[in-house]
């Protein structure tokens, strides 16, 4: 069967297949994999790609930082080991944060397909491992080499055997060996599951080789992206964020310009990069940049080659978003799932129903060391999420990561295998920025050594605790977050600290912004809002300007009287927010 | 006289289907009523009659009636239960709405949460605390919980759900909070957590109890209206209804526990394909159903369904996983695609062919139906190819139009995509079956299985038109279509043993098992089992207890289910559950195990009583004309419409056989077989397809 152009038919079948394929790869490798930040927070990514290194297809899991990372290292593979150098049953390895997805936790697997001793495609897949050596997972480090074993571009296997000299160095450099190797090896039948279905998929269709395929899926999705692009005003829309940093404000400045069917998105005017560990490599920067543009512009379209090629990244190297070895990387999430909002802070002024008011952002991962009361050490890493940005025509959803795609882990999860007790997980009643659509809330979350046998140590990667999520077209900001241990202390936000089991570390997760003004919030969904104490009587009138009865029901007369004051009050300042 | 009859019934959205058997000489007889949404019991109670007539018996012969419905579904979707609180453990009231902090769709900001049952306004919290050992930290203040007994009755709640951190290894708290609830607040209903879904993972059992508790007075109220419409038929059978694992309880247990009949329906038709399977000896099937709006994909492994945990019911955004509220309790695994006849084919912003998720269902319904659809579905497709037979639509009870799906597809498919008709409906008809296979590729890997393994047993009104090109596309080589597909289901009431399960979270290590508290857990499932089917009228030597257990490595996110050996347990026995554990994990991986060590979240027990026997008879042979006809129908394979003849399923007998093409038509569906296929009817009169390279290659 052969294709000089593929009919639409035809592609569709194929398309499907190998989404298929690709999600037999990570449903393999979730299912298998052992680690628990891999398996219970869902943190895994995996995808196909042809024989020159473009990516065509990506499971319908995975998240952003790893997935368009991915599209870019393997085009370092190829540089490091070119096709007639790859023989059947070799294994690529690499956790370089340059090369990948930003830091050494992060490895990636990459297996060329061969065909007739020829290589048809590429499978690749990255796994954040349990460990990776150096310090506990965190922000801390000031230089690369604290961080832990790097792995340059290299051989995991050679022609089907093991590389044993290379296992033999990971295990003796991580606090789990079983786990990590058990992983490595996991990801490397994934990916062996991937290439028999495609050669499979190959088989039965005829078909030689997949780039024919690869450029009918990919020119369709640039197409489909260009068209996206064109259809926004040409020009030229600049936005800034400050965010806390670790130990100074860091500045993310972004320039978008639309210029026909090509958007080109330039981070000058951002802060240099930091002395601690949240740099981001410029890969990463790519990565979430390219998401925030995908979820406002073509949610629909498949991330892949073409959706990337109208799309031009650039960020000031040395720059906290092009940071350069050995800077430290760790803790490069903080900064980089900020990038969405950034990006959509410009496109606001371009299609504003079309983006998100900002959200609490980067996840705020906890990550706790120690011993129990019988001396057993223990390790425990969760992730916890604020509220998100409301929407141009909905309410941010409350407590739900976003840009990220992890979950959060249950208290009894988190109580059954450690001696840690979460007192409280709660909403935070007025946390969620005002707007005509309300920004989501963000949570309490009270956290209790109560079994640990000594201080632990702890450590956090918090941010927006000065700089709240801020509201768009009118909305307000949602509420800061807050991080404060019972015992006084107001510790940096991003430092390991040494925690006794009596103190309660008590965090308050921020509130996402909302969108468009309060004034205009359907009055009996600010009624809902304060039945269930989402919002306080207080703030329903200080904020949205509605007036509840003593038994919670709209008093439409005054509520009518104060909102036209307030308007009245407002036009009389000016346009004061944003 | 000993009743002899038995009688399965399942009340579907559109129909309740009824088949009744005698025991004796295994002659059943079928009936078919419009479900009676208002009051499902005057459906039953119509059904039953007409069965009844039908077999010329009298009600008192009835012995069993064994009853599968979607009322719990359609309770909990259409909101329809009573006002429900929730009762937490201080600091967790908002446990059940923050649940995984998740977005289950990657790329879309308009996604949409479930929402939990009960609002925030009525979820309310004690002050009591319990470890993860089940040790107390805070005991329950009784002043406490009765002032909350009067916040609660001021709030006007009818039913109540009481979920305490950690009470899956202590139910202590919950029960005594119940105990002062129940004796400030009677006639509200009080289900606990621990007693509902005794299990780790606050969110998920905190939404598996409230769902239980909110439909719970409608369901007494249904179950206790069956029953009486069955006194007055004048029948002393006993009621059995079936759960969503494909066992069998009592009206009391499903009164305590209605969140386990959530998918009995969907549970009976799997019991069926199993049913089928084992009567003819094939163990291992994917069971495949296809309906109005979806598709419905199962594994039948050695003669059993394979069972979860949990799964999700409500979905509200786009069908999408994630956006339904979790349900922890066993049920058959199935998938479930938004992939049925009704399915709506569009051209999307690539100028590709998608189908579905939006189904046109029975109203306004495909183009070809003539009742207001004019969006080309799966079903016009279907009928433009020469598949169905616009005059023999539900047996020719109903006319359907070939130029209004010709017209449709014209419209929306063909002419954007400069395509002939004839291009666009096999386009279409194509597509859905690749999104099929997709799904049950997916499913069987998410097993470990590789489907090409696994005869597909197709039903549903659209099961048999897709059959054959779905299993093509697997490389499925055998096809099995029961007769009578569209009673399918209700055989599989009959065909399940009476059958209960217990599970109890108790998390150890391996190594560091306390082998006394789980001989006592396992002998307090056991007893409890046993005495349900002795209630039941099983004796004592036909009981059989199966045990398993729920392990993981240490750090892995998912558990795998092992078997675990009778008898007393204790450390020297210990090396029986590893070596059980590395078999299971060296099936599904394929790997041996790395040297971690192993962990148990939880124990379970099933105790069922005997397979019951049963063998199916038509009441009356066939006497007519095998072949009624001949129609032009589409197959790529000679380029266009190919002369195809035409079988009148009710006339064929065991023994019979003949190649494809062919189209072998019923009053609820219609078998395509393609020109690779070669038919035989076996002497269960199953139609068996073998897809080969011999038989019917093409003549054109």
């Amino acid at each position: 069967m052969a294709h000089a152009a593929i009919d639409p038919l035809t592609l569709e079948v194929f398309w499907s297949r190998l989404i298929a394929v690709v999600n037999e790869q990570a449903t393999s490798l979730i299912w298998s994999a052992f680690s628990p930040s891999v398996a219970e927070a869902g943190d895994i990514s995996a995808c196909v790609f042809d024989s020159r290194g473009y990516m065509i297809a990506q499971a319908v899991t995975g998240t952003p930082g790893h997935i368009n990372s991915m599209a870019r290292c393997i085009q370092h593979c190829l540089d490091a080991y070119p096709l007639e150098t790859l023989e059947p049953g070799d294994v690529l390895i690499t956790n370089d944060p340059w090369k990948t997805s930003g830091h050494l936790h992060d490895v990636t697997i990459v297996t060329p397909i061969f065909r007739d001793g020829r290589v048809v495609a590429f499978f690749g897949n990255i796994c954040h491992l349990a460990d990776i050596g150096g310090r506990p997972f965190s922000a801390d480090a000031r230089e690369l080499y604290e961080e832990g074993l790097f792995i340059p571009i290299t051989k995991l296997f050679m022609a089907g055997k093991p590389n044993e000299e290379l296992l033999k160095i990971i295990r003796a450099n991580v606090r789990e060996p079983e786990a990590v190797v058990g992983d490595l090896h996991a990801m490397t039948a994934a990916n062996d599951v991937g290439g028999e279905r495609l050669l499979e998929f190959m088989d039965e269709f005829g078909l030689e080789r997949i780039e024919p395929l690869a450029d009918e899926v990919i020119s369709r999705s640039e197409r489909a992206m260009r068209d996206a692009i064109a259809r926004l005003p040409d020009g030229v829309y600049r936005h800034q964020v400050t965010m806390d940093g670790y130990d100074q404000p860091v500045t993310l400045a972004v320039t978008v310009t639309v210029r026909g069917s090509d958007l080109f998105v330039d981070y000058d005017g951002t802060s240099p990069a930091s002395d601690y560990g949240i740099n981001v490599v410029m890969n990463y920067t790519e990565a979430y940049t390219t998401f925030g543009i995908k979820c406002a512009l073509v949610p629909d379209v498949p991330n892949n080659e073409g959706s990337f090629r109208p799309v031009h990244i650039t960020a000031p190297v040395g720059s906290i978003l092009n940071c350069q070895p050995p800077a430290p990387v760790a803790g490069r999430h903080i900064i980089g799932q900020w990038l969405p909002s950034v990006v959509h802070g410009a496109l606001a002024q371009a299609m504003p129903d079309r983006v998100l008011a900002e959200g609490s952002s980067n996840l705020w991962n906890t990550q706790f060391v120690g011993v129990d009361r019988e001396g057993r050490p223990f390790t425990m890493l969760f992730f916890n999420s604020g509220g998100m940005g409301a929407r141009p025509n909905k309410d941010g959803l409350s407590s739900t990561a976003f840009p990220s795609g992890v979950q959060g882990t249950p208290a009894e999860i988190v109580e059954a295998r450690s001696p840690l007790m979460m007192v409280r997980r709660e909403f935070r009643t007025d946390s969620g920025g005002p707007g005509k659509y309300r920004g989501g809330l963000g949570h309490w979350l009270v956290i209790r050594g109560v079994r640990a046998g000594k201080p632990y140590r702890f450590s956090p990667f918090f941010d927006r605790t000065n700089n709240p999520a801020r509201g768009y077209l009118g909305g307000k900001s949602g509420a800061p977050g807050v991080y404060e241990l019972s015992d006084g202390r107001r510790p940096n936000p991003k430092e390991t600290i040494w925690v006794d089991p009596e103190t309660d570390i008590v965090i308050g997760l921020p509130g996402g912004g909302g969108f468009g003004d309060p004034l205009e919030r359907d009055p009996l969904a600010v009624r809902d809002d304060v039945l269930n104490e989402l919002v306080s009587l207080e703030r329903a009138r200080e904020d949205y300007g509605v007036v509840l009865t003593a038994d919670l029901e709209v008093d439409w007369d005054a509520t009518a009287r104060l909102r036209a004051a307030r308007r009245a009050a407002a036009a009389g300042e000016g346009d004061a927010d944003t | 006289m000993e009743p002899r009859l038995r009688v399965g019934i399942d009340i579907g959205g559109t129909f309740t289907d009824l088949i009744l058997v005698d025991d004796r000489s295994g002659t059943c007889w079928v009936a078919k009523t419009l479900t009676t949404a208002d009051d499902p019991a005057v459906g039953v109670r119509r059904a039953l009659l007409q069965g009844l007539e039908l077999a010329g018996a009298p009600a008192e012969q009835i012995r069993a009636v064994i009853h599968g419905t979607t009322l719990v579904t359609n309770a909990i979707i259409e909101r329809k239960g009573d006002k429900t609180a929730l009762v937490t453990t201080a600091g967790f009231r908002d446990a059940v709405e923050i649940a995984r902090e998740h977005r289950y769709d990657m790329y879309d900001i308009f996604i949409e949460r479930p929402k939990p049952i009960a609002p925030r306004h009525l979820r309310f919290e004690v002050n009591e605390r319990l470890l993860a050992d089940g040790s107390v930290y805070r005991p329950v203040d009784p002043a406490e919980v009765e002032a909350l007994a009067e916040r609660l009755r001021r709030a006007g709640v009818e039913a109540i759900a009481i979920c305490f951190l950690h009470s899956y290894r202590n139910p202590a708290h919950e029960r005594q909070v119940a105990a002062i609830l129940a004796e400030r607040l009677p006639g509200v209903r009080i289900s606990l957590s621990s007693e509902v879904v005794g299990e780790i993972r606050e969110y998920e059992r905190t939404s598996t109890t409230l769902a239980n508790v909110y439909v719970q007075r409608i369901v007494e109220g249904y179950l206790d209206r069956l029953q009486r419409e069955l006194t007055e038929l004048g029948s002393t059978a006993t009621l059995l209804i079936m759960l969503s694992s494909g066992g069998i309880c009592t009206v009391e247990t499903a009164r305590r526990f209605p969140v386990r009949l959530i998918e009995s329906g969907p549970a009976a038709g799997a019991l069926a394909a199993a049913y089928v399977g084992r009567l003819t000896g094939r163990p291992n099937l994917l069971a495949f159903d296809m309906g109005g709006t979806t598709a419905k994909a199962c594994l039948i492994e050695q003669g059993r369904p394979l069972i979860t945990t949990e799964f999700e019911v409500d979905r509200v955004y786009r069908f999408k996983k994630g956006s339904g509220l979790p349900i922890k309790a066993s049920s058959i695994e199935l998938i479930e695609i938004g992939a049925g006849g009704g399915s709506i084919a569009h051209v999307d912003q690539f100028g590709l062919i998608k189908i579905g998720p939006d189904s046109a269902g029975s109203q306004p319904g495909p183009a070809c139906y003539g009742l207001g659809g004019t969006r080309p579905t799966v079903t016009d497709a279907d009928l433009v190819l020469g598949y169905l037979d616009p005059d023999f639509f539900l047996g020719g009870t109903m006319q359907i139009s070939r130029e209004a799906a010709e017209e449709a597809i014209e419209r929306e498919i063909a002419r954007p995509l400069g395509l002939s008709v004839l291009e666009a409906a096999w386009s279409i008809h194509h597509l859905v079956n690749e999104n099929m296979a997709s799904a049950a590729r997916i499913h069987a890997v998410e097993h470990g299985k590789d489907v090409r393994a696994y005869p597909l047993f197709a039903s549903g009104g659209a099961g048999p038109v897709h059959a054959y090109r779905v299993a093509e596309l697997l490389g499925i080589r055998e096809i099995l279509c029961p007769f009578a597909a569209g009673v399918g289901s209700s055989i599989g009431f009959l065909a399940a043993p009476l059958a209960f399960d217990f599970v109890r979270s108790a998390y150890a290590r391996l190594d560091q098992v306390d082998w006394d508290t789980i001989n006592a857990l396992y002998r307090e499932m056991e007893d409890e089992g046993r005495q349900l089917l002795a209630e039941s009228g099983v004796p004592p030597e036909q009981v059989s207890v199966t045990r398993t257990a729920d392990m993981r490595l240490l750090g892995q996110a998912h558990e795998i289910r092992v078997p675990i050996p009778g008898g007393e347990l204790g450390p020297q026995r210990a090396g029986e559950v590893l070596r059980a554990f590395e078999t299971v994990y060296r099936d599904l991986y394929k790997r041996a195990r790395p040297g971690v060590p192993i962990e148990i979240m939880s124990w379970r027990v099933l105790v069922s009583g005997p397979q019951p026997e049963l063998t199916l008879r038509q009441p009356e042979p066939p006497v007519g004309e095998r072949r009624k006809g001949q129609r032009p129908v589409y197959f790529p394979e000679f380029g266009g419409f190919h002369p195809t003849p035409v079988y009148d399923r009710y006339q064929l007998r065991p023994g019979d056989c003949f190649d494809g093409p062919a189209i072998i038509e019923e009053r609820e569906s219609t078998v395509v077989v393609g020109p690779r296929g070669r038919v035989a009817v076996d002497q269960h009169l199953n139609l068996v397809i073998r897809l080969g390279d011999g038989g019917g290659s093409p003549r054109a």
